[in-house]
């Protein structure tokens, strides 16, 4: 039997430029052998300070313009009020002029607060916390995000998830009905990727009226209550009293603890 | 004085090891992920600065999750080098793993490969991505979830969708290889070759 997976994964292999030679390894070559004797010559002078500073610790991979497409900003539901040793607090909901609501999560404190503004704003929304599994394990090398899920049942149709989050950041709007993320770039791991836009928010644009009668939008966040690096927050929108869709798409394997290296 | 020297050198001996271990390990694989990514020469210039920014680093690697760090820091400096070539335009495709055909490619390239490689540059950078990551790199899923920045969970979506839309494409392919006056030469291949596999 020959299934979608396997043509696909014959096809992509096939579609592979350059196949690994495994007879005559490269570093061993006098390429790589010298590379290797200027590598350890270096006297490691240049090695990345034991503590960041914590601009560099969250940075937006996507724009995120906090209006954005969606339109200049008439009535501000909620504002990141006092700020938290200079950065912003935790959350603010903005109403722009065209009825969409842009969410930006500056960490995750006042999760009561956020449901609030949320609901003043119009939008159908639950506010809870998610275990460490759903949020991934702490791991502050590995990129932050935000993963945003969807019904499948009613997003299948990829515009429907689409206008639902209109104004967001491209890669939201437009990666198809089922999930999408907003990512922030783990630390100490080079420049960010061309293209993104620094900042200090996980911001989206969610539009009240194209959210399915009888469904929610749940924002879940890990239950320590702080952003720690390489656990994400959740944007999940099902049915109204569903459990929060922990990313596992349907039909898909368990996660799996991360392999060591071969 | 003395006393530093003494500690120092068994240290410098066993980072030495280590790091030649990792190097050992991992340059090979490093160096064809960044080579289906860009030229051979700059493939090894940016492996090489990989290893470099490895050696600094050395003390902060951590065992289990080290074969990552070197994917993404690989990744990005991809990323400072094709913006220091002025070429950021074209960033964002090039890094989603399209893969780079040389003018100077074979004629004779096998029909099936042309055809895989036209389908595979047709799927969005993502798609892309996630392929490569898996079928190429052939990195687990946690780990390729680390070096594309996201969740398992959503690189396994991912994954789902490109291959899907891979499939897709194949199938298109055939149904307008069948039209008449139409013939799609690698495709008739690829499908003789599924028939076989079936």
């Amino acid at each position: 039997m020959n299934s979608r997976t396997d043509i696909a994964t014959t096809l992509a292999r096939a579609a592979n430029p350059a196949e690994r030679d495994t007879t005559s390894p490269a570093w061993a070559d006098a390429e790589g052998k010298a590379a290797f004797e200027r590598i350890i010559a270096d006297p490691r002078t240049e090695a990345a300070p034991a503590h960041r500073p914590p601009r560099l610790r969250r940075r937006l991979v996507v724009g995120a313009a906090l209006a954005g497409a969606a339109g200049a900003a008439v009535a501000i539901v909620g504002l990141p009020g006092a700020t938290h040793n200079g950065a912003p607090s935790a959350s603010a909901v903005t109403k722009n002029a065209d009825g969409s609501v842009t969410v930006a999560i500056g960490d995750y404190r006042d999760l009561p607060g956020l449901q609030a503004k949320l609901r003043a704003a119009g939008v159908r929304a639950d506010v809870q916390t998610i275990t460490d599994e759903c949020a991934g394990e702490p791991d502050p090398g590995a990129a932050v995000h935000a993963v945003f899920n969807g019904d499948l049942s009613t997003f299948t149709d990829g515009h429907t998830w689409q206008r639902l989050f209109a104004g967001s950041p491209d890669n939201l709007a437009g990666d198809g009905p089922i999930t999408a993320e907003v990512i922030i770039l783990p630390d100490g791991v080079g420049e960010p990727i061309p293209g993104s836009k620094p900042g200090p928010f996980i911001s989206f644009t969610v539009n009240p009226g194209e959210l399915p009668p009888g469904d929610t939008i749940t924002l879940g966040f890990p239950q320590s209550g702080s952003p720690k690096a390489g656990q994400a927050m959740v944007v999940d929108v099902e049915k109204t009293g569903t459990p929060i869709n922990c990313t596992r798409p349907t039909g898909s394997a368990a996660p799996t603890t991360p392999a060591p290296p071969s | 004085m003395g006393m530093t020297t003494h500690r120092q050198v068994p240290e410098m001996d066993s980072d030495r090891e280590r790091f030649e271990a990792l190097y050992r390990k991992y340059y090979d694989e490093i160096l064809y992920f960044v080579t289906r990514r860009t030229d051979p020469q700059t493939a090894r210039d940016v492996t090489a600065e990989t290893f470099l920014a490895a050696w600094r680093r050395l003390a902060t690697l951590q065992g289990s999750k080290e074969r990552a760090w070197l994917y993404v820091t690989a990744r990005n400096m991809l990323t400072n080098e094709y913006r220091g070539q002025g070429r950021r335009a074209r960033l964002d495709q090039r890094l989603q793993s399209q893969p780079r055909i040389d003018a100077g490619d074979p004629a004779d390239r096998v029909t099936d490969e042309l055809h895989a490689r036209q389908l595979f540059d047709r799927l969005p950078p993502k798609d892309r991505e996630a392929l490569a990551l898996t079928e190429w790199e052939q990195l687990d899923v946690v780990t390729a979830a680390r070096v594309a920045g996201c969740s398992p969970a959503t690189f396994r979506v991912r994954l789902h969708r490109a291959r899907r839309r891979l499939a897709a494409a194949h199938e298109r392919s055939l149904s307008e290889s069948a039209e008449p006056d139409a013939p799609a030469q690698g495709a008739v291949s690829l499908q003789l070759a599924e028939e076989a596999l079936s």
